[in-house]
């Protein structure tokens, strides 16, 4: 195996371009370097981009959106205060991830790019609207989020293709986000369920809303009709019992030994209806 | 293969090391640095025996590559004592009996200290979330947990 | 009242070692120039090996020796390990089928060893090990905790390995019959790993015209035993030692396969040689805890005295039998079968079953936090039944102050206890 500390993306990506074999870039190395300790993939190269200048920045733009690099992690996130405040569903999200070691390691990007159906940060993101910055062999690219998983495991990006960064728009006004996760004890679990919602309100009328869940599809997806449910309504027990409805009829899990498909749909309704709260009430100033 | 040269600073000591890309930081301190206080007991971040502190991170070191370590600078268990002086938490270890085996202790205090230079008053249930990731077969936790909240207490009396 | 006598805590000397990071734990003290184990494991549960061949991974780069079934024989070693039988009902003895060290013919649970290879770098070790080319032709699995199945041991029909029990059978079924309430608890208590933070391993060095075998283990002496056994050594010729470990639970108690392979890749080679778990490779082949299914019933007076206790467990063995593997849900849970309550007639019968899967041994009290916990169960469920409050139903069932020392129903002798005084402290 060859190991480069490139010094810009677009290095990175030449290196990548040009590999013969397997390649895989490091980050965290939470889950490449699993893989690399249990025989499931032995890389040829390796390109450790931690180094580059700014990936490991988290950044507010002057629009109000956020631009966080490919390298910063978890504990990184949640320190940031300001981000913390704005954006607390997706901070929350990333820090679910494994153990203080872990998050001392794991960052957005390798959680988007390992492709689990049940990663925690992915659903709050793609709530959260969010994109990457992708850099390639033609030059940068930006990509929603929500078109980065194409199956367990694969993503929609090409070789010789790594992300920089990661954006989040503007929070702007009377917005709210929240990431509830079930697993079967109190830390260091893979999610059962997951869900994102972020939406935005004016006064008691959600204006706009997008809901995402995780672990119940064979890839991670917004589940469009809560977001007719809840735009132009106020939130109520009637939507809040629709919400759930529909969470749970767009729920397609498998059983295994975290929970049985009857199981992970009930639970996806429920989550469902308590995010919306949360998300609801954080837009609305009330926590 | 190519060996990778790694100048690094562990417990305060500049040090250097030749690595294969594919070694762990755990393999090198071990292996290379004869420094085998973090001990292996999954090799894949699960079990925290591993834990040191790279650039006041805590982390896995077997799930960082010594190559990772160039320039970084590394706190391992070794460094706790300061020479035969035990560091306040390694006393009241003993006074709680807050270790049996002693394979998990190392990756306990590592990740015990690194949690409070931050936090120097942590309530009992940050203290076992920080340390959900250091696993530990003998004690049940419970003398851990105690022996760590009493040591908070008393270092921030010493303040 | 102050804390006197013995009993009381005491700080450990070995302590500090242990907190600033000097234990000499296996992996810590392992000579610098062994040469690294690998073993080779079954991936199947169950099947016959009707091709191996292990020439070309021999050839291999920094290979030293391969060792399989085949060249144990070749080198007069006995292919087998030891373990324990007990006694059936019909006075015949517990199944005994042969354990190898390493599997020759059949095998019979993922993780069962087949060979082990010795080379310079583990990385050469398990290029090798892939390179051997082994063929099976399966054969259905038997995992489930019953009697029955497909048969893994010509020796033990329906797969039982033994049938076992104590007590008076017939005077027992005759207080069922008479008595005024009786209660009837199904009970299943789960398989366990072990799961110490360091895995087992093993070295073996020369020192002199001797072996020294150093393993994570919990005592010396019956592995030495075994070695001189099974490698026809005296015991001026072998010495067994173990390091600090980190964490043994039973689990580390008995001499596993690895271990006299080992010792023998050192007489072979004449060179050090050590093996390491890795985790994955303990999960596969560290004895397992538990796996029983039991029926508790409890037969009552008119006052809730306990007239009799009478269990069946169906317990699992694994696919051979570990050194203790058939005494721990028979001999041992019986030990504290009616644990602090005044009860003199008992039944108690246990069937221990092979399946293909990881063998059994010690864990954590080794059969009697079983008994424990079916007894402490059925208590709790009888106080349900019998609509009495739990705390009250054990009172009138605890072995009164008087009647201490009191030999209990399976022959145990207790000197003292104060049973209500201890409960009652829960209450507050």
């Amino acid at each position: 195996m060859e190991y480069y500390t490139p010094e810009s993306f677009n290095k990175a990506s030449e290196i990548a371009t040009n590999a013969q074999g397997i390649t895989r870039f490091l980050a965290g190395g939470t889950d490449v370097l699993v893989q690399l300790r249990t025989d499931m993939i032995s890389p040829d190269i390796l390109i450790d981009i931690k180094n580059i200048p700014g990936a490991k920045e988290i950044e507010c733009l002057a629009d109000g959106s956020w631009r966080i690099g490919a390298a910063v992690t978890g504990a990184e996130m949640s320190e940031h205060s300001e981000l913390k405040a704005q954006w607390p569903g997706l901070v929350e999200a990333m820090d679910l991830i494994g153990s203080t070691q872990i998050q001392g390691r794991a960052t957005l990007v390798g959680n988007l790019c390992n492709g689990s159906p049940a990663a925690d940060s992915v659903p709050a993101m793609m709530a959260a609207n969010a994109s990457v910055l992708v850099v390639g062999p033609n030059g940068t690219r930006e990509l929603s989020v929500q078109d980065m998983p194409v199956s367990p495991g694969k993503t929609s990006l090409s070789k010789g293709e790594v992300i920089s960064a990661v954006l989040i728009p503007a929070r702007g006004n009377n917005g709210g986000d929240a990431y509830l996760r079930f697993i079967p004890r109190t830390e260091m679990d893979i999610a059962v369920v997951g869900c994102g919602v972020n939406l935005r309100t004016d006064g008691e009328i959600i204006t706009e809303a997008r809901l995402c869940l995780g672990a119940v599809t064979p890839t991670i997806q917004v589940v469009s009709e809560v977001t007719k449910l809840l735009v132009g309504n106020k939130l109520d027990q009637t939507i809040l019992d629709a919400v759930a409805k529909a969470a749970s009829a767009a729920s397609k899990p498998i059983t295994d030994k975290r929970g049985t498909i009857e199981y992970r749909i009930e639970v996806a309704g429920v989550l469902a209806k308590r995010a919306t709260k949360i998300a609801y009430d954080r837009a609305r100033g009330l926590k | 293969m190519n060996k990778i040269h790694v100048s690094t600073t562990v417990n305060g000591d500049d040090t250097e090391f030749l690595c294969d890309p594919r070694e762990t930081l755990l393999d090198c301190l071990r292996d290379k640095l004869n420094l085998t206080g973090a001990k292996e007991g999954c090799g894949t971040g699960d079990c925290g025996a591993c834990s040191v502190t790279l650039d006041d991170r805590l982390v896995c070191s077997c799930l960082v590559l010594g190559a990772e370590a160039e320039g970084k600078k590394i706190q391992t268990v070794e460094g706790i004592a300061n020479g035969d002086q035990l560091h306040p938490l390694q006393k009241k270890f003993i006074e709680y009996a807050a270790l049996q085996c002693g394979i998990c202790t190392p990756g306990i205090l590592v990740a015990t200290k690194s949690l409070l230079e931050k936090n120097p008053n942590p309530t009992e249930t940050e203290v076992r979330y920080w340390l959900a990731g250091n696993l530990c077969r003998c004690t049940g936790y419970d003398k851990i947990i105690r022996a760590i909240m009493d040591t908070a207490a008393d270092m921030r009396e010493a303040h | 009242m102050s804390k006197f006598g013995i009993s009381q805590p005491v700080k450990r000397f070995e302590n500090s070692g242990f907190l600033t990071g000097v234990g000499k734990y296996l992996d810590d003290i392992t000579p610098n120039d062994a040469l690294f184990a690998f073993v080779l494991r079954s991936n199947i549960a169950h099947g016959k090996i009707i091709h191996f061949d292990t020439s070309s991974a021999k050839d291999s780069d920094g290979i030293h020796l391969i060792i399989t079934a085949k060249s144990l024989y070749e080198a007069g070693i006995v292919n087998e390990m030891d373990f324990d039988v007990v006694t059936n009902i019909n006075g015949s003895s517990g199944a005994a089928p042969v354990r190898p060290l390493l599997a020759e013919n059949k095998v019979r649970f993922v993780g069962e060893p087949i060979a082990m290879i010795i080379a310079e770098t583990i990385e050469q070790a398990k290029d090798a090990a892939e390179l051997i080319e082994l063929e099976f032709s399966e054969e259905s699995p038997h995992v489930r905790l019953s009697e029955g199945g497909p048969i893994i041991h010509s020796e033990a029909a329906n797969n039982v390995a033994y049938d076992w029990d104590v007590g008076d059978k017939e005077a027992v079924d005759k207080i069922f019959k008479e008595a005024k309430f009786t209660t009837k608890l199904d009970i299943y208590d789960n398989r366990i790993i072990a799961n110490s933070i360091e895995p087992r391993g093993c070295f073996a060095e020369t020192e002199g015209d001797r072996i020294h075998l150093c393993f994570s283990g919990q005592g010396v002496w019956k592995t030495k035993e075994a070695l001189q056994k099974v490698l026809k050594l005296n015991d001026k010729q072998i010495k067994v030692s173990n390091p600090d470990v980190g964490g043994g639970f039973g689990m580390k108690h008995p001499a596993y396969p690895e271990y006299f392979l080992v010792a023998q890749a050192t007489r072979e080679s004449g060179r050090s040689v050590r093996w390491q778990a890795e985790r994955t490779e303990s999960m596969l082949s560290d004895n397992s805890g538990r796996d029983l299914q039991t029926k508790a019933e409890l037969a009552f007076d008119e006052n809730y005295k306990i007239l009799g206790y009478r269990l069946f467990t169906l317990s699992n063995l694994g696919a051979y039998n570990s050194k203790m593997g058939q005494k721990i849900q028979s001999e041992l849970f019986s030990k504290v079968l009616m644990g602090t309550y005044d009860v003199q007639s008992i039944y108690y019968h246990n069937r221990g079953v092979f399946t293909n899967t990881t063998q059994f041994d010690a864990y954590r009290g080794a059969g009697r936090p079983e008994a424990i916990y079916v007894l402490e169960r059925a208590m709790d469920h009888a106080a349900r039944i019998l609509k009495i409050d739990p705390l009250e139903l054990r009172n009138r069932n605890f072995i009164p102050v008087h009647k201490f020392p009191y030999k209990t129903a399976t022959g145990e002798l207790y000197g003292v206890g104060e049973f209500s005084k201890i409960l009652s402290r829960t209450e507050t």
